[in-house]
């Protein structure tokens, strides 16, 4: 066992899963605009 | 004299070879007889066992980086990340975001099930892989062939077999290997909760506009996601755009094939006795099994504590669906759901999550490359 990496390990865990959140967050309202402001008309 | 020149091959024959011919062998008869990703498996199988019949003096060997086919392959289109970065076009021309586009809300399952990633990474760490390493075995749990192969193509290449044969076989294991997890994480009301669903009907324009601003978006945080999320969105604006289907087409079917095909047999060609037969391999297998447990339990849990703050309750199963193996993990979820309930009917919920674990999966891939870069 190496435990000498695991708080570089624990760091990039943090930011990974922080920033993956991050932006599929801004994903959503990105889309969440893009609903509101091109909503679907019939032809 | 002369029959001793035939029998070369034989003299030169290692233990290791003859081990690697089976497991070989052992792949193609999983992609034939078991139809575990048969695309992937039978030319990583077949590769396998050509990269291990024996050189003889003078004649290259098959994967011999400078006049071997396989070898120049290799070079030509994975240490330069071609053939991965293509494949992403043909799986952004097959995507259908609408089910994701319809409930946005899945995207934080597609997020939170990318936690085996990083939990892999830090069990690799603790087994003594070195940073980088660990990190390309941790995105075994993108359950995302592609993205394991493109982010081990840049930080481990001597890895790249076992990554890719680990990521393909587990990705066609979901329905084992999700199940258990789900039920371990869930009680059976639980697992019984309805979601209601709203056919919203999505116009062309917020299809268009949706990989254009995702590939901005994604690319002014992380610039070193173009690659991968630009170039699915690539071929999913082209699928979408509707004046060129002749185009979407051909991403779906021939440079899909044409690349699988060569992306699969190049791999195989790094799959060397030498390179493959070590406890490290074992260990990349097993960690693979791993990194698919704690994406499910990632996503169940998380469900799990929205619901602690939401009126209407998420079935804490989609969240496993938001790994990114799709649409099988989708399907499970289906399938596990009516098994409770037969007149529970959350697909759509389950693929709209699955969906955007495959966008979750490649943003995650983005992130780990641009933190170990």
């Amino acid at each position: 066992m190496n435990f000498e990496l695991i708080p570089e390990g624990l760091e990039i865990m943090g930011y990974g899963m922080g920033t993956t959140f991050t932006i599929l967050i801004l994903f959503y309202f990105m889309i969440k605009g893009l609903l509101k402001f091109f909503p679907y008309k019939e032809d | 004299m002369l029959l001793q020149k035939l029998l070369v091959g034989f003299q030169t024959l290692t233990f290791g070879n003859v081990v690697m011919f089976l497991i070989g062998a052992f792949l193609i008869y999983l992609a034939i007889k078991k139809e575990y990703e048969p695309m992937l498996l039978l030319p990583i199988g077949f590769g396998a066992i050509l990269t291990n019949i024996p050189v003889v003096e003078g004649i290259p060997g098959i994967a011999d980086p400078h006049h071997g086919v396989l070898g120049i392959l290799f070079n030509a289109t994975i240490l330069t990340e071609l053939l991965p970065a293509f494949i992403f076009i043909a799986v952004g021309a097959m995507i259908d975001f609408s089910p994701l586009l319809r409930m946005p809300s899945m995207l934080f399952f597609g997020a939170a099930a990318q936690f085996g990633i990083f939990f892999t990474l830090l069990a690799a760490l603790l087994l003594g892989f070195p940073l980088k390493e660990a990190a390309s075995i941790g995105i075994i749990g993108a359950a995302d062939g592609p993205t394991s192969i493109f982010v081990a193509s840049r930080f481990a290449q001597n890895l790249l077999g076992p990554i890719s044969v680990a990521a393909y076989s587990y990705m066609a294991l979901v329905p084992v290997i999700q199940p258990p997890v789900i039920r371990a994480l869930t009680t059976k009301e639980e697992r019984r909760i309805r979601m209601d669903y709203h056919e919203v009907k999505i116009s062309k324009t917020v299809k268009i506009l949706f990989p254009i601003c995702i590939t901005i978006l994604a690319g002014i945080i992380a610039p070193i996601s173009v690659t991968l999320v630009g170039l699915l969105m690539f071929g999913n604006l082209i699928r979408e755009c509707g004046v060129l289907d002749r185009l979407s087409q051909t991403a779906q079917n021939e440079l899909a094939n044409l690349v699988t095909l060569l992306l699969g047999i190049t791999i195989g060609s790094t799959m060397q006795a030498h390179a493959f037969l070590k406890v490290e391999t074992m260990m990349i297998i097993g960690m693979g099994l791993v990194a698919f447990v704690f994406d499910t339990a990632g996503g169940v849990l998380f469900a799990k504590t929205l619901n602690l703050f939401v009126k209407e309750k998420y079935n804490p199963m989609v969240g496993a669906a938001g790994i990114s193996a799709f649409p099988m993990s989708a399907r499970v979820i289906q399938k596990m759901a009516q098994k409770e309930d037969p007149t529970n009917f959350i697909l759509m919920q389950a693929v709209g999550a699955n969906v955007a674990g495959q966008i979750g999966s490649i943003i995650a891939g983005s992130v780990v490359l641009a933190l170990l870069s």
